[in-house]
């Protein structure tokens, strides 16, 4: 038994959380327990007690041994929800301290979907800041950075002592241009901690130097508002390992997948929320790479959701604006796109005859009807256990009974007995309708972005995932599934297994007059080159200038009168002009590559506007297998009857962790995890690779090869 | 047809689930429409202000499934379908693999700057299905850049007018037609992208839907589409029979006395009887010299937009939300234009009058049902002005600019709460406008103010939402600003119940100001502080202003809901306290007191506001019968929160306030029993003007001294009828 040291991952979900542990022979154990929504430092610490078990040690001799604790967390996003935010004031320039309230008009629609079109029930969000803690300060730049009026510095101060006063805790300043030049908001911030020492301070132009008064606004709001917040948090948990004698690096992953030293965290708060799907994602990446798979549609089915992000020639795609509840931000993430369809799901029918399932999920509590807690109403998991998909018994290793009968009872009298169908055939179609509608986000995200769903191989996790990837990836013409081994807690394992990384963006707009013969003559290579150089030493600062960092550059380019920004990768040198006439060429390739042949617009000029720089120091932690299985002699369990499309099939059950490296299973097929039930479509087939990752092909591709 | 919509119908019983999966999957499918045409024209049209639409049909060119875009495009793209089939079934005739281009106004578009490509979908040979795209080009020729002609009086001025063209012949792309349409306007490289964009959308929905009939055949295909939309049909007479019988009138005026010396009017007469609407135009005025005028094509614009979000918020939008509707309107109407007239205006015009009586009627007729009141809504917001600028920028290039702010319009009231602030106009479901600084790094100018208009929304109970207010002045150099500096005087959002008058479109220009100097000096100035010229007199149509002239920009905003006076202290106090109402606009719209600290002093607020209630209680009313209820009256519905039917004990119906006042019988018009006064617009909003042709009254309960109504009439016209119950 290992005695460490210990790597561990973990992701607090809104019903478990999730923790994997990796031993130094890179093997790897998976647990859940339930979050603990009050303290939820207190569930991190349940699965350290579970771990320390099951590898026959001490708490603390467990947490002495973890040399690294990987943290993905939804405290931000929680914070927010429930807006338990710091009370924050906003130094805003004079003329512009609706900003926020306004929202571009974006507000009343923003995050609703189709229920924007019930008009009497539209509202602006509740304001996370209050127009009486925002002051208008006399200071003006232009588009060029030239000064119209100076800042009035007494007015910077006299606002700190009233904000303070009035019971703000933290501050955010946010001044028109200061993307382009940021002294106004420096010397802003240097008065207010001047008066006021110890404040919680976000200024725009370090959050989010972009081009773009409210989403920069935004940005620095909700930092401020979270970002005490989240400093008390991490300290609290970073306070409970080490009294339990918990020694190593503690690091919190963000939405762009980058990993944050704890101590930063609060002072990047804003780029916590939404950072839970992020891990799946950078999980998947590192799996793809490993199974030599370049793109990738990832499907994350838990509970309430189901979260789809890009893989594009093995990198993750990124937003450089994202939504954060109500509003629009200006940070980096990684491209997550969910609706409303898990295994909680609930069914149910429409006063139209139709049959609807979700966005309305039975959640944790009561659940669905099959956990026998309570609730009636049929959920997406009652029509698994109805159709022999899901075995009662073996949920959760058996470690959760579900029952049947209710699940029977569910579907009949919400959805069979309405519509006139068999309770089978009602089962089937819930499951038929929330395959479909995550088919359909699987075409939207990628034929949005231009790309064939077909060219991609589609990645099942989350709890649910696993068991309607294959019926997801038929509908949309994908051939390839994979289940990760870790599906269960794939999040977690993007967690401890990421690279550490970071990634910075900032905004110098400049553009080509229309019908230039090179447009490239027009750019101002040296002011791209100091851009550059500005992002590398603050990318090098961030990152402790460790020895492995290698940094990659990308510059966003688009076409004048166009909306769409393109990323082109920029090479690490100093650009001349001709460097520069290359980027913009690769441009039109790119673009004319999505949006089809013919689509580029060079007499309209082109456009250059965000610089970004990925930092990327490699990471130490790989898990080359999962935790060797108990013995056993063969994974065949037997067989039952299983509903796959209009007919029961005798289908065969596979103990999942049992299944020998490289067997070829025929479909249909189950392959029951712990955590998750895999399924193996009728003309399809799978493999169970040495690491535990279950590849799915379609038998098509087969006789093809 | 219905032997088709009967087998429809159990097509939906028998098969749910596949009705569902293809209900989806259609769905899907013009979502992706709308993905591949966004990616490829990448116009602002599009990927801001959602101005473009797309679709699948029947043969027929019912709609089955359409995108979520601006609300006016919803009924006109069925429409050029079947204008499709009607012009080139024989001649050059619909082919496999075709597409057809179309922006003739007569044709089912608003107006010609909105390009419609619909495709057919043949099977076998045998034509099975139609998709289409459209969306609104930059610019199509014409006399001015951008194709929207105030000035025009024929449509032969407003640029190219296709009617069904064959675009794409058998999958190929006819060039002597596509160049023939680059070479007719300004921007050839960005209309071709759109083109391109609305052929591959088209594309997509091909792709589609050939799989769908590979799955699921032809004939199940098109009676799910079928079932569609005959569920929708089923939903909305069903709603509608869950709604009172009545006739409802409402009347939008606008502004054009100086250039045809007149001002001409929308009149809606709405009848509502059973399951079924009919909206009759009868009596609005002929068609006018101007590009104000809509054909039939934006009179059912202006009708889808109003009808989607009132009554269809939670059906799926297809033709079945037509069938219970019927469209009365002569040819030669303002809101039904004969050829030539001009239309390219008609959005701030006749389009938009139609949106706004229809979606003045439709509130008017849930406020009279307890179960639908809460959707009933004050005027949106009056017709917006837009005023553009062009010149040479601060890089030295050509420019033509907008804000588009004046789109960020705040939202009428409702009975359960305030409008919603720049929410945006009413037929944009999602609207977009761009930050200060992306309009300041194209365009030479520089705000000095953009945020909430303060008291720009009506007064009210509940009071309409804030528009987008900005102040601002060329920067480094000169431009030529169309329209500045004016002022309407024909008000159209009409508060509801006694809810004040949202403001409407004004601006204001001051020349020669000392803005450098105080900038200099170091402060942002307000513009009232400002010292400078106002220009005398009516302001010419363009003028050149330079960097020391200041704009200051009203948008028109949303009106209010019920009586100002019974606004909850409260709630003045927070909007006092957000900057949203002025401290003069709560004393005087508001009827509260504010102490020297500028805070509502609640005693002296109430009895302010009972003075002012018992002085209109004295006020005189048309007709001088009293009606006592026999007995206790009984009440039987609502007309609006503040209004009630009533049955007494002999059986007699009476209007009555909710203070127990009665004001006369149920058949009549409760108006003429009402206190009333023709009142001076500053009492009813800021900056409100009102021509001379025109005439603010306000009607009171003399029981309790509540507004019951602010009524927009021309002048000496008899009282409004507006609520006719059946």
């Amino acid at each position: 038994m290992s005695k460490g040291p210990f790597s561990i991952g973990t992701d607090i979900g809104g019903t478990f959380t999730d923790m994997v542990v990796i031993d130094e022979q890179q093997l790897l154990r998976q647990f859940k327990v339930p979050t603990t929504p009050g303290d939820r430092s207190l569930a991190v610490l349940e699965g350290f007690k579970l771990a320390a078990a099951e590898y026959g040690l001490s708490l603390e001799e467990f947490t002495k041994s973890v040399a690294y604790f990987a943290h993905g967390t939804t405290a931000a996003t929680n914070a927010y929800i429930e807006r338990k935010g710091e009370r924050t004031g906003l130094l805003i320039t004079r003329g512009f301290a609706d900003t926020l309230f306004v929202q571009r008009a974006m507000g009343s629609w923003t995050g609703v979907g189709d229920r924007s079109s019930h008009y009497s029930q539209r509202r602006n969000p509740d304001p996370i800041v209050s127009r009486r803690d925002i002051v208008e300060i006399d200071e003006r730049l232009d588009y060029s950075g030239a000064e119209i009026v100076p800042l009035d510095g007494e007015q910077v101060r006299a606002a700190a002592r009233k904000l303070r006063a009035a019971g703000c805790g933290a501050i955010s300043i946010s001044f028109l241009w200061a993307f382009v030049r940021p002294d106004h908001e420096i010397e802003a911030a240097r008065i207010v901690r001047e008066e006021w020492p110890d404040v919680f301070l976000t200024r725009s132009s370090e959050i989010a130097p972009v081009i773009g008064e409210y989403e920069r606004t935004a940005t620095t709001v909700v930092n401020s508002y979270l970002g005490p917040i989240i400093a008390r948090y991490v300290e609290l948990l970073e306070d409970r390992l080490r009294a339990n004698g918990f020694a190593g690096d503690f690091t919190v992953m963000d939405s762009a997948g980058g990993v944050v030293d704890a101590v930063e965290a609060g002072s990047r708060a804003v780029e916590l929320m939404v950072s839970g799907p992020a891990g799946g994602v950078l999980a998947s990446a590192a799996l793809a790479r490993k199974l030599g798979i370049a793109n990738v549609i990832t499907g994350d089915m838990g509970g309430t959701s189901f979260d789809s992000g890009l893989i594009v020639d093995g990198e993750p795609l990124v937003s450089t604006m994202s939504i954060a509840g109500s509003y629009h931000v200006a940070s980096p993430r990684i491209r997550v796109t969910a609706i409303g369809a898990g295994g909680g799901s609930i069914a149910s029918i429409d006063d139209g005859g139709a049959l609807i399932v979700g966005p309305e999920s039975a959640g944790a509590v009561p659940g669905p009807a099959c956990y026998g807690t309570g609730g009636t109403r049929p959920t997406v998991t009652d029509a698994d256990v109805v159709l022999g998909i899901i075995d009662p018994k073996y949920f959760l290793g058996g470690g959760i009974p579900l029952y049947r009968d209710l699940a029977e009872a569910a579907i009949r009298t919400h959805i069979a007995e309405p519509l006139g169908l068999s309770v089978l055939d009602a089962a089937a179609g819930i499951r038929a309708v929330a395959e479909n509608q995550m088919a359909d986000l699987v075409r939207t995200v990628t034929i949005q972005q231009g790309y064939d769903p077909r060219d991609f191989a589609f990645f099942a996790y989350g709890g649910a995932g696993p068991t309607h990837g294959y019926a997801i990836a038929q509908e949309a013409r994908i051939d390839t599934v994979v289940v990760p081994a870790t599906a269960t807690v794939h999040s977690g394992f993007g967690a401890v297994s990421s690279d550490r990384f970071r990634s910075f963006q900032q905004s110098d707009p400049q553009r080509t007059p229309p019908n230039a013969h090179d447009p490239a003559e027009h750019l101002d290579v040296d002011r791209i080159n100091r851009t550059f150089a500005e992002l590398e030493e603050r990318c090098r600062a961030a990152m402790h200038a460790h020895p492995a960092l290698t940094t990659k550059r990308t510059l966003y380019f688009r076409f004048r009168r166009q909306a769409h920004e393109l990323a082109v990768p920029v090479a690490n040198v100093t650009l001349e002009t001709a460097d520069l006439s290359a980027l913009v060429n690769d441009f039109f390739a790119r673009y004319e590559r999505i949006y089809g042949a013919g689509t580029s617009l060079a007499e309209a000029g082109i456009e250059i506007n965000t610089f970004r720089i990925e930092g990327r120091v490699p990471s130490p932690t790989v898990s080359e297998g999962r935790a060797p299985s108990s013995g056993g002699d063969g994974s065949l369990l037997g067989e039952r009857e299983v509903r796959f499309e209009d007919a029961m099939v005798r289908t065969a059950i596979h103990r999942g962790e049992l299944v020998p490296a490289g067997t070829k299973l025929a479909g249909p097929a189950i392959l029951e995890f712990f955590g998750t039930t895999v399924v193996v479509g009728p003309r399809q087939h799978a493999v169970v690779d040495e690491h535990g990752n279950v590849i799915i092909r379609s038998m098509q591709e087969t006789m093809n090869a | 047809m219905s032997t088709l919509a009967e087998r429809a119908d159990e097509v939906r019983q028998a098969d749910p689930v596949t009705f569902e999966v293809i209900r989806h999957r259609l769905l899907g499918i013009t979502t992706e429409q709308a993905a591949r045409l966004v990616t490829i024209s990448g116009s602002k049209h599009v990927t801001e202000m959602s101005d473009y639409n797309v679709g699948l049909y029947l043969p027929d060119g019912s709609v089955a499934a359409m995108g979520r875009t601006i609300l006016f495009h919803s009924s006109s793209m069925a429409a050029t379908v079947r204008a499709v089939i009607e012009d080139c079934s024989d001649n050059p005739g619909i082919g496999p693999g075709d597409m057809f281009v179309v922006n003739d106004p007569w044709k089912g578009t608003v107006h010609a700057p909105d390009f419609a490509v619909v495709a057919p979908l043949h099977i076998d040979g045998q034509l099975v299905l139609w998709a289409g795209a459209m969306m609104h080009m930059s610019d199509i020729g014409g006399m001015s850049e951008g194709s929207m002609v105030q000035a025009a009086s024929e449509i032969y001025q407003e640029g190219l007018i296709l009617p069904p063209t064959k675009l794409v012949e058998n999958g190929r792309v006819r060039g002597d037609v596509f160049r023939m349409i680059l070479n007719n306007c300004r921007h050839p490289a960005t209309m071709s992208l759109d083109l391109k964009g609305l052929i591959a959308a088209n594309n997509a929905a091909m792709e589609g839907l050939e799989k769908l009939v590979g799955r699921y055949g032809v004939e199940r295909l098109q009676r799910v589409m079928t079932a569609l939309i005959q569920t929708s049909e089923t939903r909305l007479r069903k709603r509608l029979a869950q709604l009172p019988d009545a006739t409802i009138v409402a009347v939008g005026y606008m502004e054009f006395e100086r250039t045809l010396g007149d001002i001409p009017e929308v009149h809606l007469e709405m009848r509502k009887s059973g399951d079924t609407l009919t909206f009759d135009f009868s009596k609005s005025s002929p068609q006018v010299a101007n590009s104000t005028n809509c054909t039939r094509g934006g009179m059912m614009a202006g009708i889808s937009a109003a009808l989607l979000p009132t009554l269809a918020y939670d059906i799926p939008w297809n033709e079945g939300l037509y069938r219970p509707i019927e469209v009365i309107c002569p040819d030669g109407k303002i809101c039904n234009a004969r050829k030539p007239a001009a239309v390219s205006g008609n959005i701030a015009g006749a389009v938009w009058e139609v949106e706004n009586t229809a979606t003045v009627a439709l509130s008017k007729l849930v406020a009279c049902s307890d179960e639908f009141l809460p959707e009933a809504q004050a005027s949106p917001c009056g017709r917006p002005g837009s005023l553009g600028f062009f010149g040479v920028n601060q890089h030295g290039e050509r420019f033509m600019g907008r804000t588009y702010d004046v789109l960020a319009s705040g939202a009428g009231a409702y009975s359960h709460h305030d409008g919603v602030s720049t929410q945006g106009h009413h037929d944009i479901e999602r609207l977009t406008v761009s930050n200060v600084e992306a309009l300041e790094l194209d365009l030479p100018m520089l705000y000095l103010r953009r945020g909430l208009a303060p008291d720009s929304g009506g007064a009210g109970r509940q009071r309409g939402g804030m528009s987008l207010l900005g102040v601002y002045k060329p920067h480094v150099v000169s431009s030529t600003f169309n329209r500045a500096g004016v002022q309407w005087k024909v008000p159209d959002a009409e508060g509801a119940f006694g809810g004040y008058v949202g403001q409407e479109t004004s601006s204001e220009v001051l020349r020669n100001t000392d803005v450098l100097d105080q900038l200099a000096s170091g402060r942002i100035p307000e513009y009232d502080d400002l010292h400078g010229e106002r220009p005398d007199g009516e302001p010419p149509p363009a003028m050149v202003l330079a960097p020391c002239d200041v704009v200051r920009a009203h948008p028109p905003a949303g009106a209010g809901w019920g009586d100002p006076l019974d606004r909850l202290i409260a709630d003045v106090q927070a909007d006092l306290d957000d900057g949203l109402v002025s401290p003069s606009a709560a004393e005087r719209y508001y009827g509260t007191r504010l102490d020297d600290a500028g805070n509502v002093d609640d005693a002296a607020s109430v009895a302010n506001r009972e003075r002012i209630r018992s002085e209109r209680r004295g006020w005189p009313a048309r007709r001088t019968e009293r009606f006592v209820a026999e007995g206790v009256a009984k009440r039987l519905q609502p007309l609006g929160d503040r209004l009630e039917v009533a049955q007494d004990e002999r059986g007699s119906r009476w209007i009555r306030c909710t203070c127990g006042h009665v004001f006369g019988p149920a058949a009549g018009n409760w108006r003429e029993y009402a206190g009333m006064k023709k009142v001076d617009p500053a009492t009813i909003g800021p900056r409100l003007h009102v021509h001379e042709k025109l005439e603010l009254r306000q009607y009171v309960c003399t029981g309790c001294g509540r507004t019951h109504a602010v009524d927009i009439c021309r002048a000496g016209a008899p009282d409004n009828h507006d609520i006719q119950l059946k």
